[in-house]
């Protein structure tokens, strides 16, 4: 107990150090490939504040996959969130101003 | 559509609209603009609590809670149909991170469903264009004040020039600060509220006063007023109105001193006050008493312009797309950091 306690915070990033980068998939589908396009392009466009965090986007069929890495899961956590949230936005973007609304040509 | 087109670009060239976001700070603002005309400017302010500023993480919040529908009511007040603009601007920066890109990102979205131009727009050239535009200045010097900037701005081959800037934090940031200490609200904003309590101030209490050369600082002010205002008050040698009048006398005698002297370098006779802290009225006459003194006339803009909106990205955006302007989306990316003087100028022949 006592060795570990005092051992916490250098054990925590030697084990984080020896498993390298964590990695993550996302998966969306949407209903068109035309919607996945507009959803890449809304989204890949800005960088990761933090350049440890790596997110790297591309479109399969209909399917917006976005592949996230980071050192470690906190900063993992902290920017799929926010991709989260700007996917939302985009697919409400849609939802409201989509389609259905008549186009130029 | 060829012929279509023949028929009606025969006689006149086609109005060109455009449609600009804003989501630097905590105003969210979507806008119309044909050809110099506004027809459209909705806006919805984040506004906190007394005593707290906006962080990042919660304007973006804010943004993405109403950015739809005010963009909604920007198509409605405009009766504009998507397929009647031509290009869809947005701020690009500076300001704050998360607050841009939730901005952004509709942009973009809409931009790409509707098959329009992107353009990505820098803030302050944003508010030097629509207080042109408004104002009818033409060549004037430019002082540009908010909570996030604090810049003296005069054109020359096609650059916004820096004269003079704050060297730490902007004069908006200043007052906003100082109306936390005093808990004063911050709705509409707390510039606001500061200049209502100014109007009431009697007492000059004395301050320190930050101009370095062209450049001007806040920080050991407003330093100096925190530590202060508390023993002041309770020692009855001052009123909140006294300090709230105090802060603003010698900030903006700092800004109207940096003002005249880049006035005096360029041979300006005219100057432009743009950015929220421009609406102040105690500013706009400080500055009018300089600039009659110099025989120069002072532009301002009301709050529909002076504090950030849409239609002052959009308005800068139309300057540029009619000059040939696009950006690609790979090229989109939000920048907190966007100097004035990075962006050349194409829309200005003198």
């Amino acid at each position: 107990m006592d060795e570990s306690k005092m051992a916490t915070s250098s054990a925590k990033q030697t084990v984080e150090e020896k498993s390298g980068l964590l990695s993550m998939e996302l998966r969306v589908p949407f209903p068109s490939q035309q919607l996945a396009l507009v959803a890449y392009g809304s989204l890949f466009p800005d960088p990761e504040p933090k350049k440890e965090i790596v997110k790297k986007l591309r479109v399969e069929g209909t399917e917006l996959v976005v592949l996230f890495t980071a050192p470690q899961a906190r900063l993992l956590r902290v920017a799929f969130h926010s991709f989260l949230d700007h996917l939302d936005m985009t697919i409400q973007t849609m939802e409201k101003f989509g389609p259905a609304e008549p186009q130029t040509d | 559509m060829d012929q279509q087109g023949d028929k009606q670009g025969a006689e006149r060239p086609k109005p060109i609209t455009v449609i600009g976001f804003e989501g630097s700070a905590n105003k969210l603002g979507v806008g119309i603009i044909r050809d110099g005309e506004v027809l459209s400017n909705p806006r919805h302010t984040y506004i906190t609590p007394p005593g707290q500023g906006f962080l990042p993480r919660d304007t973006a919040k804010h943004h993405q809670a109403h950015i739809l529908d005010v963009l909604q009511q920007a198509l409605d007040i405009a009766k504009v149909k998507p397929q009647d603009i031509d290009c869809v601007a947005y701020t690009k920066g500076p300001g704050m991170g998360a607050p841009l890109v939730s901005t952004a990102v509709v942009a973009r979205t809409v931009a790409q469903l509707w098959n329009k131009p992107l353009l990505g727009v820098n803030h302050c050239i944003g508010h030097i264009e629509m207080g042109r535009r408004v104002t009818g200045a033409v060549n004037p010097v430019v002082l540009y004040v908010s909570g996030g900037n604090t810049q003296v701005i005069a054109y020359q081959l096609k650059r916004y020039r820096i004269f003079g800037e704050t060297i730490d934090i902007a004069v908006g940031n200043c007052l906003d600060r100082f109306a936390r200490v005093l808990k004063i609200s911050n709705d509409p904003s707390p510039g606001y509220n500061i200049e209502q309590m100014a109007k009431k101030g009697e007492k000059l209490i004395d301050l320190p006063y930050g101009v370095k050369g062209m450049d001007v600082s806040f920080s050991g002010i407003l330093s100096y007023i925190e530590d202060a205002a508390q023993t002041l008050l309770d020692s009855r040698q001052a009123t909140p109105e006294d300090l709230c009048f105090s802060l603003q006398e010698t900030v903006f005698a700092m800004l109207v001193e940096i003002t005249e002297r880049a006035m005096a370098h360029c041979g300006s006779e005219e100057v432009l006050i743009v950015g929220g802290v421009g609406c102040n009225e105690r500013l706009q006459e400080m500055m009018g008493i300089m600039a009659a003194e110099r025989g120069a006339k002072v532009f301002a803009t009301d709050e529909r312009y002076c504090i950030d909106n849409g239609a002052m990205i959009a308005q800068a955006g139309w300057e540029m797309f009619r000059t040939g302007h696009t950006t690609a989306l790979e090229d989109s990316w939000c920048t907190q950091r966007f100097r004035t003087d990075e962006v050349e100028v194409t829309w200005r022949d003198d």
